[in-house]
């Protein structure tokens, strides 16, 4: 089966003409996947080997059976024990072909699972922060169909294996008979050894520009169907399917230049070995009058003429899917980022890495933390903070001060441009893979669940007993909610399960965070989508459970009121920090954010006749 | 089904055919040469004289040419014919997956219906272009090949005629051997996909979490099952073409045996001999490759299938006959919410006998906890979804009368999540609308106070925004607010429009919200309906409801239920203002 790929980073016009990097091709990366299962690979080479070979012997007895009939041979065996042996020959690659197509799809279905492992094992466990993948429809494409195009290059060695293996044999038996008229099958050949590789070149283009196109396609539809609501809601189905046909339309045309382009590959080919056969009727015209060459000589070239012309158009197809298979790594290579050569095909995929070793949370300190967009220049600047076990700390600011950008940094969610974070004395190598539980464990802005039961997702392969999940849960404020999902903690949430509100989202990704009892707690806005009582509750029961350390986004008063410390940020920077007093004596700025605060919390004395 | 996609690609079929049957001749010919090159060259008697030879040689050339150039015309058009079908189906089917209940949706992730709307389509986009020139091209060349048979000997045309009749019979009882397993792969590729999506989503939520070891254990199951579903359909799929070449080496086989027979008769010469060998080889390309098609066949119509089964899901949801609304875009409505009882799954009551009603151009503020059916209430609106009992009328008139589109070409709404399209910001604001002038979009980007955000953008409307980001969440919401703005629907829904913001771009929603409010150049203001957890969003409320647990716990004007201190709403005053006291 072979799926078309797609993609959408090469869309962008600055990339188009970038040639593949030199350090990832194709064929060291398939030799490694082949040393991941040798013997069966072996095995499946061999098997088509013989596939391939054992149509040399009909085209042999053929031979027998037309010098009897033009009666030139005298006859050993009768011609109709020839024409037995010959139908039985015929038979003999039907067997082969069954083993060897079994051993090769169970060797290509193994290692594409195995590069699929590997890519979502590195993606879990490397170290640093990780690129975007894209958009969960590219990531799509790369896990599916650059790893089938990857493989298929290496289906492509077998069937050229084969055709290498009859070729030189047929040459050998050619030559031996005739070399002259050999000659009329070799010139061929060395034809389109050369042709070919020109055609492949265009081809190479086109798929390329129609892959693009492809992946607009599937990228749309996969935006609409996330956005179908909103689509709804503004009535704008028929401008969105407008949209889809233009780009079905530009997908058509590029796909069709393609496709003429391959088959003009193919008829190219088997022109070739029409060509051939003209040749040696030239060829052969002479001596078949003499004699010197006889009419079994002639249906035995016929036999062979036709494979053995396409073996150099298999060698061609096998460079043009090296080619794709080619961008296919390359596509992958920039989905993970920094993974070095071997992790995708490794034998097993990356796993979790021990940690640094580290004593239980004391202190924690951020040393000049720098961690700016590269594209809009936003983020962080400069930032320093200590907290000690036990302590809160509030981040507050406007939007687009940098507050998000901060924790995730922090955490190694970002790629930081200077600073250092600093546990218990110690600095953290790489916060990606330290700052996770048992020591750190995280709640985004918006929180994403798994389709799987609810407590899969809070527990999340971490261990956590039934006691912890309890715990989890009432931390969380989500144990009223657990009575009314039909089956408490087995209810089967996500996208194809239960769906749960927003804040009922938001509080199951708090319970994830309170399941392996971290020493640090790092929350995002973690009550925003909260009602009143719920987010006081929420923040009560946090407080409660007592010597919590905590880093938190918040611009809730309850928040304000319990931190040790409150850091304001403008524009990426601390401007202000300290209790809630010395803030609210200090800093004009956070003055104005308390006072819009308190706005949003509902006096009514900020209530105004509506306006006009 | 397939019909109705073929039938404007006729004329297209018909160009295609000419190619083919022009192909067909040029193939046939080329046996006969070769018969007359070696009767010409090697019989007994007197040989031909060299040049007779070499122009045989030179005509088989030009027969394998003329051939080849037609394959190539022939391709061109069956590929065109296959695509412009596909993008056909591919557009119905996501006009109608559009269409369809909101369950259908929720039930599926956007990775799902990429594999149902793309994947499936794409599978059927290969058999469609492939179909007719391999079905039907093979099809011309073995009719060919048996006519040429039978005039040339009619023991020969017969036995192959009676032979490609039981292979043609052998195939068609094979074809159904193996469509089930392609359902089990597609299914494994749909599981993996859904899976994969989410993970992708929640990379940061799995990292920073420690994770990792649980998705590669939930990964490998399914990796297993796909690499499972390959092999078996694979081995399958190797019986058919087993049993196609074992009837091809048979088909070559009686060819031979008969020629021989003939032959050691006198009755044909050698060169015949070669030649019913050369045509009984060139049949088992058309039986090959029917043999191939077929199990494409099977491919696509396991895609079929599914298709069909998105076709033929019916919106339970439907248009009703119009309610002449559409003149009355952006007149405010009285709305009124009447005995409405609701269940997503028809079960779990999330609406239980809710009345509500707010007056044309009045501001109702709906508070209750989360879960409380505040925006099942919105979505009932915007007929999202249906109420089992009551129902929903704008004034007075049931909203099941008007067309969709009608209805939500009245109402604007909120929510607290926006999807953005990898597309330009135009795009985006509009929803591809290009009928909106540049110069409104500008003006409404400023009186948003997106006015600094949008001069930092390098190619202003043109410019690309992408789901992955670029946009901090109050700037998507900002953006979401510009919808509504640019739509100036009667009828406003604000969901919990400014939970996620900060204070500051509270305020900005605060400002945007005035001039959304305010009575339009002399018209009324618009009606507005806003549901919020806080107690900010609703101070602008002319009348307030509050939901608990489904049920309508309170509802009244607001200045009523403020002065009366036993009212919840009262209370909740008092909770958020003991917060804001302390």
């Amino acid at each position: 089966m072979t799926l078309d790929l797609l993609d959408l980073e090469a869309a962008r016009p600055s990339e188009v003409d970038l040639p593949p990097p030199p350090r990832q091709t194709a064929f060291v990366q398939g030799l490694r996947i082949a040393r991941a299962r040798p013997g069966l690979l072996a095995l499946s080479l061999a098997l088509f080997a013989l596939f391939y070979a054992l149509p040399l012997i009909p085209g042999l007895i053929q031979r027998e059976i037309f010098d009897t009939l033009s009666g030139r041979r005298p006859a050993g065996l009768d011609v109709w024990s020839l024409v037995a042996l010959w139908m039985g020959a015929q038979l003999s690659p039907l067997a082969a072909s069954y083993f060897a197509n079994w051993c090769f799809v169970t060797f290509t279905s193994l290692t594409r699972q195995m590069m699929r492992a590997n890519m979502m094992g590195w993606m879990m466990f490397a170290r640093g922060p990780r690129p975007s993948p894209g958009t969960p429809g590219e990531a799509l494409s790369r896990f599916r169909d650059d790893v089938s195009e990857t493989i298929a290059f290496i289906e492509g060695w077998s069937e050229t294996f084969g055709q290498m293996v009859f070729a030189s044999l047929a040459l050998v038996i050619m030559w031996r008979i005739d070399p002259l008229v050999t000659s009329a099958v070799i010139a061929p050949m060395l034809l389109v050894v050369v042709i070919t590789q020109r055609i492949t070149a265009g081809i190479h283009k086109y798929s390329r520009v129609a892959r693009e196109a492809e992946a607009r396609v599937t990228s749309f539809v996969g935006e609409t169907f996330a956005a179908v609501q909103a689509i709804r809601v503004g009535a704008a189905e028929p401008r969105v399917l407008a949209r889809l046909d233009r780009l079905n339309a530009e997908r058509r045309r590029t796909a069709v230049r393609h496709r003429v382009y391959v088959t003009l590959l193919d008829t190219f080919g088997s022109g070739t070995s029409s060509l051939a056969f003209g040749l040696i009727l030239l060829l052969a015209a002479g001596a078949m009058r003499s004699g010197r060459f006889t009419v079994g000589d002639f249906t035995l070239f016929a036999a062979y003429v036709g494979t053995a012309t396409s073996a150099p158009r298999w060698l061609g197809r096998l460079l043009a899917r090296k080619r794709t298979a080619d961008v296919a790594l390359m596509r992958i290579e920039r989905m993970l980022g920094d993974a070095p050569l071997d992790v995708v095909t490794a034998a097993t995929p990356p796993s979790a890495r021990p940690a640094e070793p580290a004593g239980p949370l004391e202190r924690l300190e951020v040393r000049g933390l720098t961690c700016r967009h590269a594209s809009s220049g936003k983020g962080v600047t400069g930032v320093d903070f200590t907290l000690h076990r036990g302590q809160v700390l509030i981040v507050t600011g406007r939007v687009g001060s940098g507050k998000s950008t901060l924790l995730r940094g922090l955490l190694g969610l970002l790629p930081i441009d200077a600073g250092e974070v600093v546990w218990n004395d110690r600095p953290v190598e790489d916060p990606a893979t330290f700052l996770i539980p048992p020591r750190c464990a995280y709640t985004p802005q918006s929180p994403r669940l798994f389709t799987e039961s609810l407590r899969d997702n809070i527990r999340m392969g971490s261990g956590a007993s039934d006691e912890d999940l309890a715990r989890a849960v009432r931390l969380a404020v989500l144990d009223d909610d657990l009575g009314r999902l039909g089956q408490g903690l087995d209810t089967l949430v996500g996208t194809r399960g239960v769906t749960l509100s927003g804040g009922q989202i938001q509080r199951a990704a708090a319970a994830r965070m309170f399941a392996g009892r971290p020493d640090l707690l790092v929350l995002d806005d973690a009550s925003s989508a909260l009602d009143v009582r719920t987010e006081r509750a929420f923040w009560d029961r946090l407080f409660a459970e007592g010597g919590q350390t905590c880093i938190a986004v918040s611009h809730r008063l309850e928040a304000y009121r319990r931190a040790d410390e409150i850091l304001l940020l403008d524009d990426g920077r601390v401007v202000a920090r300290g209790d809630l007093r010395t803030l609210l004596a200090d800093s004009p700025l956070f003055r104005e954010v308390w006072h819009e605060t308190l706005q949003a919390s509902g006096e009514p004395a900020a209530d105004e006749p509506r306006g006009g | 089904m397939l019909k109705t996609y073929l039938r404007p690609e006729y004329p297209r079929m018909a160009v295609l055919a000419t190619f083919l049957a022009a192909g067909t001749g040029a193939q046939l010919i080329a046996p006969m040469i070769v018969r007359m090159f070696i009767d010409a060259a090697a019989a007994g008697g007197t040989p031909a004289p060299l040049g007779h030879l070499y122009s045989l040689a030179a005509l088989l050339i030009l027969a394998a040419i003329t051939a080849q150039l037609l394959q190539i015309g022939a391709t061109y058009f069956s590929e065109q014919l296959g695509w412009s079908a596909t993008n056909r189906m591919r557009h119905d089917l996501a006009r109608h997956c559009l269409d369809l209940d909101m369950a259908f949706h929720t039930a599926r992730s956007p990775g799902e219906l990429i594999e149902r709307v793309d994947g499936d389509v794409a599978a059927l986009a290969a058999f469609f272009s492939q179909f007719i020139l391999q079905i039907v091209g093979g099809g011309l060349l073995l009719a060919g090949i048996l006519v040429t048979l039978w005039f040339n000997d009619l023991r020969m045309g017969a036995a192959l005629t009676a032979f490609a009749v039981v292979a043609g019979l052998v195939m068609h009882r094979i074809r159904g051997l193996a469509a089930s397993r392609f359902e089990r792969v597609r299914q494994a590729f749909s599981d993996f996909s859904a899976f994969l999506e989410e993970r992708i989503l929640g990379l940061d939520d799995i990292r920073a979490n420690g994770g990792g070891g649980h998705v590669m254990s939930r990964l490998q199951p399914r990796l297993q099952e796909l690499a499972d579903s390959n092999v078996v359909a694979a081995r399958r799929g190797q019986w058919i073409f087993l049993v196609a070449s074992g009837l091809f080496s048979i088909g070559f086989g009686l060819a031979l045996a008969l020629g021989v027979f003939l032959q050691q008769r006198g009755e044909i010469t050698i060169g015949a001999v070669f030649m019913f060998m050369q045509y009984a080889g060139m049949m088992a390309v058309p039986i090959l490759t029917i043999g191939q098609q077929l199990q494409q066949f099977q491919n696509a119509t396991a895609s079929l299938t599914r298709i069909r089964e998105v076709l033929t899901m019916a919106p339970t949801l439907v248009d009703g006959p119009g309610a002449g609304w559409s003149d009355q875009r952006s007149a405010a409505p009285q709305v009124d919410f009447e005995n409405i009882e609701f269940a997503y799954d028809g079960r779990t009551t999330v609406l239980n006998d809710v009345s509500l009603s707010v007056g044309r151009g009045e501001i109702l503020g709906l508070l209750g906890r989360t879960g409380s059916g505040k925006t099942t209430l919105a979505r009932l609106l915007f007929r999202l979804y249906d109420p089992q009992g009551g129902r929903v009328a704008l004034d007075g008139a049931d909203i099941r009368q008007a067309t969709r589109a009608e209805l939500r070409g009245r109402i604007g709404l909120v929510t607290q999540d926006i999807q953005l399209f990898d597309a330009t910001i135009r795009e985006n604001a509009t929803l591809f609308d290009p009928s909106v002038p540049d110069a409104r979009l500008v003006e409404v980007f400023h009186d948003l106070g997106l006015g600094p955000w949008f001069a930092a953008q390098p190619a202003g409307l043109e410019t690309r925004l992408t789901s992955a980001g670029g946009l901090s969440a109050g700037e998507a919401q900002l953006l979401a607010f510009a919808r509504v703005f640019l739509k100036d629907p009667g009828l406003v829904i604000l969901d919990e429009a400014s939970s996620r913001l900060d204070p500051a771009t509270d305020r900005l929603i605060e400002l945007a919200l005035d001039r959304l409010l305010k009575p339009r150049d002399g018209r009324p203001p618009r009606t507005t309906i806003i549901i919020a957890h806080k107690l900010s969003t609703v101070r602008r409320a002319d009348r307030i409801a509050i939901l608990d647990r489904g049920r309508v716990l309170e509802a009244g004007r607001r200045t009523d239920l403020e002065a009366d201190p036993s009212s919840n709403f009262a209370q909740l005053l008092s909770t958020g203002l003991t917060e804001v006291m302390q």
